[in-house]
């Protein structure tokens, strides 16, 4: 059951005009990057906090919805790209988080960082919540048992049954990961889900909904920047992350799947 | 009482500091939680390393007649032994969260103290008398043999060396999924609850075996969870009613007596956000630590990370008392957030009267504010003025320009040196804060 709070927080609309500065900015991308470390850090620790985690991945949602600016706020940092349609919603349960850039005046930059860290942030918050889900929770899964007063004391021992993710390709990898993961349950096997979501969105958003977007040195650079965990081979070709780093995970990750299923 | 502030109010005094004195700190030795119990005579404290010390109040002496009695150590027993879920491949700190006495019934003490999953019952008892004089056995334990016995004699008690003995009376486990961090004694001193970050349980202090859910919050899929349980507290009075905190800065009153399952509040207490103020990390500070009752029961004490309000209870809109503990820390928000001291958890208490509330907060400063004079104090726990009876100086931490003589500013702040549990004597103007490892006692100057 979703905890309804009467006091739902704030509308970005919220947002005053004259924070969207270039300082504004400037800390939105320091906290971006602060709260992207944190939250890998945080996987390592042996005692996972959910308060913690929680108001981790809330503030990445705050910082991925105030990039969208209100109507007729204007951003005095560069110039007018065409408007993009808008659908100021966010479907979370897609693992690959869709969200349309919002309408408005934004710089070309802004757009192109707001768009793919929409992907990113969406789909990193989704997954902090769903690893926390597995680590603490025991595998407990989505389904919400007809409750009943008086309940006695619930089993720890839940069933380990593999999550259903939602949707997009990170399914079958997400159910294979939880297996994995509750198995080997290791901080190294973490890291990789994260690189791995990124990998996937580098590919297929970037490609089919992007269209040929430059994405320009500077701005990848400075991406690369803010995510210190991922970008351990400075890269100069135009692709935001590192493949490199990914792709050996993933194939060492390959190899143990084939061992655990042969087995 | 008195008001808290210098002048003709009450002069905070050094009384005494327990704990090493060590630069280095042990982790194991940090203490995690601090409470009084019901007469102020005893003061529990629990560690990190899963210890609990108690501190028993001598009795006043003739030879002085000017100092109050002082705390020495009563008993230390371990109560919480490190474990391992092999489940979920996860420790299982011993870290004392909180403990909690319940009211004395005989001769023994009881409390409860709790780690992130288990909560136990502790009795500590004492014996200072020892029979003398059996008929059927000797005095070293031999049995005599009843053929030799040829007269008999009444056994007499002697006094001997007080002997305390702590053992665990109950062990409440395996009911809590999250990691617990309340628990509270029902005013029919029959049950208690019992909080995690996701669900509130009641428990019969006699039954071990099985707990009543009465709270549960966790969302059918956990990529929709958004806000979690921060703290938990029984009606000082009314033993049908509780109080939940969450991360987002809500209060939630629950009656249990109009459901089985307290899900839907009877009252949500909220303060509306002041949209001047926000931040990244509105969210992150707005979340509440710590819940307290006053002794009276008509109001509480919520404390978030840069202020404490209190709140009446007849009233859910809005705080009717604000006080700011460290608002000069506003502007470094994004350095606390980066360094993880956002997400301290202070604790809050009240005095006996309900007339002032203290706090901690960081480089060893703690806040008292005054509710009727509405004076505030900054005092220090340290060893520079840990001289017998010296009297304490405020502290003033500087957020201008300017910093004047013994102001400290506040790029100067000490910010692993934090405050976080303290506790008021029910009755009395004494003090315990807990400074990492050391628990520093302060009393009210006797004039």
């Amino acid at each position: 059951m979703m905890m309804i709070s009467k006091g739902q927080k704030r509308k970005v609309d919220d947002v005053v005009g004259g924070m969207r500065s270039g300082t504004w900015e400037s800390q939105r991308q320091s906290v971006l990057g602060i709260t992207l470390v944190k939250y890998h850090r945080g996987q390592e620790l042996m005692e996972p906090s959910l308060r913690r985690s929680v108001l981790i991945a809330n503030t990445l949602r705050h910082i991925h919805l105030e990039n969208k600016p209100t109507y007729g706020l204007v951003n005095l940092a560069g110039p007018v790209p065409p408007m993009v349609p808008s659908k100021p919603c966010i479907h979370r349960e897609s693992g690959l988080g869709v969200v349309n850039s919002a309408s408005g005046v934004e710089d070309k930059e802004d757009v192109w960082m707001s768009s793919e860290s929409d992907f990113s942030l969406s789909g990193a918050v989704s997954s902090i919540l769903k690893e926390l889900d597995l680590t603490v929770d025991g595998g407990l899964g989505p389904q919400a048992p007809q409750r009943t007063p008086f309940r006695s004391i619930e089993n720890l021992s839940g069933d380990l049954g593999l999550k259903r993710s939602s949707e997009g390709c990170r399914t079958s990898e997400g159910v294979a990961f939880g297996s994995v993961e509750e198995v080997m349950c290791s901080s190294y096997l973490q890291d990789v889900k994260l690189d791995e979501l990124f990998h996937d969105i580098d590919t297929s958003v970037f490609d089919k909904e992007m269209g040929v977007r430059a994405l320009s040195a500077a701005a990848s650079d400075e991406l690369l920047k803010y995510l210190p965990s991922l970008s351990s081979v400075p890269s100069t070709s135009p692709s935001l992350f590192s493949l490199n780093q990914s792709f050996r995970d993933l194939n060492e990750l390959e190899h143990i799947m084939e061992i655990l299923v042969e087995s | 009482m008195a008001g808290v502030g210098g002048g003709n109010d009450f002069q905070w005094c050094f009384s005494q500091v327990k704990g090493a004195i060590d630069e280095d700190v042990a982790e194991a030795d940090i203490i995690s939680t601090v409470e009084f119990n019901y007469s102020g005579d005893l003061l529990a404290t629990g560690d990190k390393g899963g210890r609990v010390v108690i501190f028993q109040r001598e009795q006043e002496s003739k030879n002085r007649p000017h100092s109050r009695g002082e705390y020495n150590v009563y008993s230390t027993f371990q109560s919480h032994e490190p474990e391992f879920d092999y489940l979920k491949s996860l420790e299982i700190e011993e870290k004392i969260n909180k403990i909690r006495w319940l009211p004395q019934q005989n001769a023994a003490h009881s409390l409860l103290s709790t780690n992130d999953k288990t909560i136990k019952l502790w009795k500590i008892s004492q014996r200072d008398k020892r029979a003398e004089g059996y008929n059927l056995k000797d005095e070293d334990g031999r049995l005599r043999d009843p053929f030799r016995i040829t007269s008999l004699r009444v056994p007499v008690l002697l006094p001997m060396d007080r002997m305390v003995e702590a053992s665990p009376r109950r062990i409440f486990a395996n009911a809590h999924t999250y990691h617990i961090n309340s628990i509270s004694v029902n005013s029919d001193h029959e049950t208690y609850l019992s909080a995690d970050d996701l669900r509130v349980n009641l428990w019969h202090l006699e039954i071990t075996d099985r707990s009543f859910n009465i709270v549960d919050i966790k969302p059918a899929n956990m990529e929709e969870l958004t806000e979690v349980i921060t703290a938990a507290e029984c009606h000082p009075h009314q033993c049908n009613v509780f109080v939940y905190s969450s991360s987002k800065g809500t209060i939630r009153l629950c009656d249990m007596r109009a459901a089985a399952l307290c899900d839907r509040q009877s009252k949500f207490f909220e303060e509306p956000e002041d949209p001047s103020s926000r931040s990244f990390f509105s969210e992150i500070i707005s979340s509440i630590s710590d819940v307290k009752f006053s002794h009276s029961g008509r109001y509480m004490m919520t404390r978030d990370y840069l202020s404490v309000k209190v709140w009446d209870l007849n009233m859910e809109n809005r705080p009717v008392e604000t006080y700011q503990v460290h608002e000069y820390l506003r502007s470094k928000l994004c350095s606390l957030y980066e360094n993880d001291c956002i997400f301290d958890k202070f604790e809050c208490c009240w005095n006996g009267s309900d007339s002032a509330i203290m706090t901690g907060s960081y480089n060893n400063f703690f806040r008292m504010f005054d509710r009727n004079t509405r004076r505030d104090i900054t005092l220090e726990a340290s060893r520079e003025n840990s001289k017998p009876r010296a009297i304490l100086k405020a502290r003033k931490v500087s957020t201008g320009g300017k910093r004047k003589k013994d102001e400290i500013s506040v790029d100067s702040l000490d910010f692993n040196k934090k405050i976080l549990h303290t506790a008021w004597h029910p009755k009395e103007n004494v003090i315990a804060v807990a400074a990492t490892n050391n628990l520093y006692i302060f009393q009210d100057k006797i004039n």
